[in-house]
């Protein structure tokens, strides 16, 4: 399942690396193509950083966790499992814990977000 | 904005300079050049403004999938929301990157007499034209405001916009496919696909006497140009009154079921406590929870930014907007001492019961003083905001009564 998602974000990649809006002509716009920016920022150094980089971005960018507010562990924990179970992230049980201490640490952290690049 | 000064919008606009807070992350240097930027009233709450395809710079909340936020000064500029400063906000980040309008089609299924499937020229062909105006609103704006903290996105108030939203009426393409007498509940999906195969796809439903009415629209065209592509291009269902959830986007398949659709976006998610006003005490579970579904009346004084300096006066102008979920405002009151004494403001242009509607008041004031301006809106049937704010766990229905500091300076 790990592949099928890794193949698909390269694909995804590629395809949004493709240039600039292709609206096919003001006359006849039958072909939208959009191209989406890629993600800003990754998730910062830590341990458990890498399990972060590995299952929270597969849905969507790091930005999901600097936004949110002060969540306590225990909180993160609950969100990781709600992940999980409901939306079907693949993390590992047993890295449930270890990736909710790395968030909790991070979310502590007042970044300040770079823009998107293009 | 005759009787306030440019402090107020250059306020709203903090560019912040971030080069000390990069070198602390290794991010590199060429980042430095002093991004734009928005600060929203709440820790976690710096915005980076960014253009993103189709988009004038919003207020980048999440990029993949994007959530943009409308900076709050478009709502004093328009009471029509541009296509380019719509806020825009997906669920799920495997968002096609391509419509084809050769082989895009809108398929309607279920319980109906006959399968149809329609290209977009067939819906601008073969049916009635029809406009609305209407408030598009999340479900969480305001979220980031919710006091205690709740997860979600942690919108300020710039997840809405109001625009004029012309398609076909969704009753009509009902009758077309002919409905089987067990029909009960609607159930739409978009393109937008999960990532994973394992997450909930995002489906959402309405009841039939819900969307038998003339407002409901599959529309083609918003502000009468064709649809951006973040905000559902080429078709959006749009639903006047409900918050946005049921909006649903680049909307390909309208399914027509004989039972209430229990599928995950329906149940468990976005639903509210089922009282009156959809709310229970921080720490509290609630016992029952039903669909979220109409929006809860608001306003927004738009002219005045949080903590200006505006100047003193006999007539000093205070504007906004008001809106509910389609019965009509019927009264705006706004008071300058914290809600201790209200006036009438005088309601502007009427675009239509869904819309925005443009307020306008004057009030005295004194320099050197600070004010306390709140606006306090009445819909046609006697709901009011709420003076205090109401909480529930997921940050849904905010519509309480904001406060906005000011100091006066002299004539």
């Amino acid at each position: 399942m790990l592949v099928k998602i890794s193949s698909f974000l390269i694909i995804g990649i590629l395809l949004g690396s493709m240039g600039a809006v292709a609206l096919a002509g003001e006359n006849a716009p039958s072909n939208h193509t959009y191209s989406f920016p890629t993600d800003p920022f990754s998730f910062q150094q830590g341990p458990g950083q890498e399990i972060a980089n590995t299952y929270c971005v597969i849905c969507h960018s790091a930005e999901y966790i600097y936004m949110q507010p002060e969540h306590s562990e225990k909180k993160w924990q609950a969100i990781i499992t709600k992940m999980k179970h409901v939306f079907g992230c693949p993390i590992p049980e047993e890295q449930i814990l270890s990736l909710a201490t790395y968030l909790f640490q991070q979310n502590s952290i007042s970044l300040i977000f770079p823009t998107p690049s293009r | 904005m005759h009787s306030t000064d440019g402090l107020t919008r250059r306020r709203l606009l903090q560019t912040s300079l971030i080069v000390g807070g990069l070198s602390a992350f290794g991010l590199k240097s060429s980042w430095a050049s002093s991004p734009p930027s928005i600060d929203l009233p709440f820790s976690r709450g710096h915005r980076p403004l960014v253009a993103f395809p189709e988009k004038r710079p919003l207020m980048v909340m999440t990029t993949r999938p994007p959530q943009l936020e409308t900076p709050f000064s478009i709502f004093d500029e328009n009471i029509f929301t541009p296509n380019d400063a719509f806020f825009v906000r997906w669920h799920l980040a495997n968002i096609p990157s391509t419509v084809d309008l050769h082989t895009f089609r809108l398929t309607i299924r279920g319980r109906v007499k006959q399968t149809w499937s329609f290209s977009l020229k067939d819906l601008q062909e073969q049916f009635d034209p029809v406009e609305v105006a209407a408030v598009c609103q999340c479900a969480g704006n305001s979220r980031g405001f919710s006091e205690p903290r709740v997860a979600g996105g942690q919108w300020g108030h710039g997840a809405m916009g109001n625009a004029q939203w012309k398609g076909v009426r969704l009753r009509d393409l009902l009758e077309k496919a002919g409905l089987e007498k067990d029909a009960k509940h609607i159930r739409f999906d978009g393109l937008d696909r999960p990532v994973a195969d394992s997450t909930p796809d995002f489906l959402k439903s309405l009841s039939l006497d819900d969307v038998l009415t003339d407002h409901v629209l599959v529309a083609y065209e918003m502000n009468g140009e064709p649809l951006p592509f973040l905000n559902g291009f080429p078709l959006r269902l749009v639903v006047p009154g409900w918050y946005a959830t049921y909006w649903v986007k680049m909307l390909n398949d309208i399914e027509v079921l004989n039972q209430e659709d229990r599928s995950f976006w329906m149940d468990p998610a976005y639903r509210i406590p089922n009282n009156s006003c959809g709310c229970i005490k921080p720490g509290e579970k609630a016992s029952n929870k039903v669909p979220i579904s109409t929006m809860r009346v608001r306003s927004f004084i738009t002219n005045i930014v949080e903590s200006a300096n505006i100047r003193a006066g006999a007539k000093v102008r205070i504007s906004g907007i008001a809106f509910d979920q389609g019965y009509g405002i019927d009264l705006v009151l706004v008071s300058i001492d914290d809600g201790q004494h209200w006036q009438a403001a005088r309601l502007g242009k009427d675009y239509g019961d869904f819309s925005f509607r443009p307020w306008e008041t004057h009030v005295a004031l004194k320099p050197g003083r600070s004010y306390q301006l709140q606006s306090l809106a009445i819909n046609r049937i006697g709901e009011s905001q709420q003076r205090e704010a109401k909480w529930n766990p997921n940050g849904y229905l905010r519509n309480a009564v904001d406060t906005i500091q000011v100091r006066t300076v002299s004539e």
